[in-house]
């Protein structure tokens, strides 16, 4: 039997962050990754957001082939079909305010993850973590209702006290230890991409410092994302399976051909000579609420495997490595305490709740909602008005600029449905927001009443 | 006409899995049709009624699990291939 301290399961860039955290604090970690390299079974959906460079250290010294920082991104209203045209385009730069540094330099890095999974899982080798490829894990062991190992597709077993599971959306051993079946439809959806494969010189060329695009519309919606050597074009019209399954069609695989003949894409692929390379499915958890059998005794579930994505644009990569390495940080302490049971594994799903992972959980199944709707024909009309407004009314040169200006009351009145639609989301999203930040600061203030009495004068008649 | 309509099929690279990975049970399935309409690939269609499985899925399944997961009759068994085979993501 081969022993280890502590055994990951998947070796994307969640795996490799916890098996990368348990090495350097001198665990005996094997990670196991069914691709023949790490990024085979992976698409990269939309990049790496500035959290990671704030939460982890080395992520700061990110250096992969098509690695792009983005500095200038487009944002795309898109006619209904069957128009390819934009109907309002802005372009923005990262923020100028911002609570730590790297979110002011760049809004998102675009990499291949083939690329990023592999520098990810060097990182973890070189702390002393063991990696064993070609390796599907299709069962765990058991000693009663404990985890206590892993076992593979040709039955070899792997013992740990402690595994975590960061084997992906379909995880087999969040199946195989009864955490979940498989999800609902109403908790997932799927994304289909094409990399085109283009000169790097006349990406630089065309591109200048735009290297993302988000587009929508009624009924569609997606993204491109440019790497140095080639780009994607995403498709995400913001549908769970469960609406797929109720209008009858797959939009979000069968819209990839209308998206790649947007206008503004087709310039993308003229101007670079670009040709079609790869086809990608990328099925992910889309959970409204925090998923919280995430863990039992000897095991941890981290990543998509957790449902970790947050609630609104489904971001995942920072959320996987973050409740990894916060996972491999409750495994080293198990190891401490000698508990590996459900009961002391229970501090990793109350931790990533109130960690920034679960804080996006917060505002309950409003956010989710909310993205859906920006693919509606509502939240198009919005900006069909207010381009109205601005260039029919504001900036006409159609007619005398005072004539233009007074059509805007009318324009704004036209937009109340919209705005009222909007503040409908806004509202609660915003309410939930706001109680949390009431309760830090009551929090606050209680801790600090103890000081601030302290500093006060004794009241009159004291000694 | 736009310069590149896209061939799903032309473009993934898939190392055929000696073995079966999805199962469908033709008992239990009740002919909802939830897998033909998810299937990004259009592996599946309808035949007596029934979800059948394209007989070559093997060389063009993404390995999403997409139709596992519409299945409300749980009539669909899948697996991942072994290690080694299925899909290949050289851009993912």
């Amino acid at each position: 039997m081969n022993s280890y301290d502590l055994i990951v399961v998947g070796g994307g860039p969640g795996g490799s962050a916890a098996a990368k955290e348990a090495a350097d604090s001198g665990l005996k970690v094997i990670v196991f990754e069914r691709g023949r390299f790490c990024g085979e079974k992976n698409s990269s959906g939309f990049g790496l957001s500035p959290k990671a460079a704030r939460d982890f250290d080395y992520i700061r010294e990110l250096d992969v082939p098509s690695l792009w920082p983005t500095k200038f991104g487009m944002m795309h209203i898109v006619e209904p079909q069957p128009s390819n045209a934009d109907r309002m385009t802005w372009g923005l730069t990262p923020p100028r305010r911002s609570s730590y540094p790297q979110a002011s330099e760049y809004m998102v890095q675009m990499m291949y993850r083939a690329e990023f999974d592999q520098w990810m899982m060097e990182k973890a080798t070189s702390a002393g973590a063991e990696l064993k490829l070609t390796t599907l894990i299709t069962n765990v062991l058991r000693d009663g209702e404990q985890v206590v190992g892993v076992i593979d597709n040709e039955g070899n077993q792997y013992q740990a006290p402690v595994v975590i599971a960061a084997d992906g959306a379909h995880s087999l051993v969040a199946q195989k230890a009864g955490l979940r079946n498989k999800w609902d439809k109403d908790q997932v959806t799927v994304l289909a991409t094409v990399d085109f494969e283009a000169d790097s010189e006349r990406i630089a060329e065309y591109c200048g410092d735009t290297n993302v695009h988000i587009f929508m519309g009624p009924d569609r919606g997606g993204y491109v994302c440019v790497f140095r050597n080639g780009f994607h074009v995403g498709s995400r019209p913001a549908k769970t399976l469960l609406s797929e399954i109720d209008a009858g069609r797959n939009l979000s695989t069968t819209s990839i051909t209308d998206n790649t003949r947007l206008d503004f894409v087709q310039r993308l692929i003229k101007a670079t000579r670009a040709e079609p390379r790869e086809f990608q499915l990328h099925f992910l958890p889309w959970l409204k609420r925090f998923n919280e059998r995430i863990y039992t005794g000897g095991l941890m579930l981290t990543g998509d495997a957790a449902g970790v994505p947050e609630p609104f644009m489904a971001e995942g990569v920072w959320q996987a490595m973050y409740s990894s390495r916060l996972a491999a940080q409750v495994a080293l302490r198990a190891h401490k305490d000698k508990d590996f049971s459900k009961a002391y594994l229970s501090q990793y799903m109350e931790e990533l709740k109130m960690s920034p992972v679960g804080v996006d959980f917060m505002a309950g199944t409003e956010l989710r909602d909310f993205f859906s709707e920006w693919t509606s024909q509502t939240f198009y009309d919005l900006f069909d008005n207010l381009a109205d407004a601005m260039f029919y009314g504001m900036l006409t040169m159609a007619e005398p600029h005072a004539q233009g200006m007074l059509r805007v009351p009318a324009i704004l009145v036209d937009m109340i449905p919209q705005l009222l639609f909007l503040t409908r989301y806004y509202f609660p999203i915003a309410e939930e927001a706001s109680r949390e930040k009431i309760t830090n600061f009551l929090a606050g203030m209680k801790m600090m009443a103890p000081i601030l009495k302290s500093m006060m004068p004794p009241a009159a008649g004291g000694k | 006409m736009e310069k590149h309509p896209i061939q799903k099929r032309e473009l993934v690279t898939v190392i055929e899995s000696p073995v079966d990975f999805i199962r469908v049970d033709q008992e239990k399935c009740v002919g909802c049709k939830n897998c033909v309409i998810i299937c990004g690939m259009d592996l599946w269609r309808m035949s007596n009624g029934k979800a059948l499985l394209a007989s070559d899925y093997k060389r063009f399944c993404t390995e999403c699990a997409s139709c596992y997961t519409v299945c409300d009759y749980n009539a669909i068994e899948f697996t991942f291939p072994p290690p080694g085979y299925g899909i290949v993501y050289e851009k993912g």
